[in-house]
């Protein structure tokens, strides 16, 4: 975004906010929607995390306190909405969040809106038996390609730990594959 | 598979994809769904009524509280109800809500409460996990 100051003023003057909103979930749907599958996995449930992103991000424009970039803000409340959603669906079912998302992994293969072959499964499947942080680190950095800098503003954690996190994840990921 | 290594392979992509068509009418979808964000303005008879409202509801609960104790007592004798006797009271009574009865605690109430009532870690964190919007203001 050119001029986030302009855009971020646009966002909280009541009478330019539903234009620059919308003009805003067009930017954001895709890269947070990809960011949002990757953790829960499946389409339906992508779409339900999604919606609610963004209406949690309307309901909360005006304490956005532009101390972070909105990419950042943004990404950090669907990454709270999408492991919420998980917590919720592992507590309906009476197991883990681990087991939530490795029965999700398991059902990839039956899933029309996954098209990977058997090297993007084995992928998630090492993925889905690392612990839930170094999930995250390895998809924000492998699969969405974001800087240390970046995901250090959305979860939260220094950049020399997530350095330590992905190099941890990518050390298990490859032994699992070259395992199976 | 013989020695995977990540950066000796072509980039593995996540394999998802989204529907097709499926950010074509993303958008509008969510607008529709926004709240109204607008300012009402309240009109003042209809502050009035709220106002009229809240004493009409006080004055119900009181005298419902005074009729339930005068029919639960005989003759002239007085009888102080005991705390499970005002607590069955409150608890039967479906018109009174929490609300009203939040609305009814002073500063000294709610300290006494502090101190009464030990709460724990995992009921807080229950709670939390079930209330979403607290999320924003741990994380913020």
């Amino acid at each position: 975004m050119d001029n986030e100051k302009e855009f971020i003023a646009k966002l909280l003057a009541p009478e330019t906010r539903e234009k620059a909103f919308r003009q805003l979930v067009t930017l954001y749907s895709r890269p947070l929607y990809s960011h949002i599958r990757n953790i829960v996995l499946n389409h339906d449930d992508t779409d339900d995390v999604l919606q609610n992103t963004f209406i949690k991000v309307f309901k909360n424009l005006d304490r956005f306190k532009g101390e972070s970039k909105l990419f950042s803000w943004m990404y950090r409340i669907a990454t709270n909405e999408a492991i919420t959603f998980i917590n919720q669906k592992a507590r309906k079912q009476g197991i883990t969040n681990e087991e939530v998302v490795q029965k999700a992994v398991q059902n990839l293969t039956a899933d029309e809106h996954f098209e990977g072959d058997e090297i993007q499964l084995k992928l998630q499947q090492a993925i889905s038996i690392l612990p839930e942080k170094q999930q995250l680190v390895f998809k924000m950095k492998y699969f969405e390609d974001l800087k240390y800098e970046e995901i250090s503003d959305v979860l939260g954690t220094s950049v020399g730990a997530l350095k330590a996190s992905y190099h941890h994840a990518v050390k298990k990921v490859e032994e699992y594959i070259t395992k199976t | 598979m013989k020695n995977f290594k990540l950066d000796n392979e072509k980039k593995v992509t996540s394999g998802f994809k989204a529907p097709e068509g499926y950010f074509d009418n993303f958008t509008d979808k969510v607008m529709k769904q926004l709240p109204e964000k607008e300012t009402k303005v309240v009109p003042l008879y209809k502050s009035v009524q709220k106002w009229y409202g809240g004493v009409a509801a006080i004055l119900v609960i009181l005298f419902g509280v005074g009729l339930f104790f005068k029919l639960n007592t005989s003759g002239d004798e007085i009888v102080q109800p005991d705390a499970s006797t005002i607590e069955n009271y409150l608890v039967y009574q479906s018109d009174i809500t929490n609300e009203d009865l939040y609305q009814s605690l002073n500063e000294s109430d709610i300290e006494i409460l502090e101190e009464n009532i030990q709460i724990s870690n995992e009921a807080i964190e229950n709670y939390i996990a079930y209330e979403n919007e607290y999320e924003y203001y741990i994380n913020d």
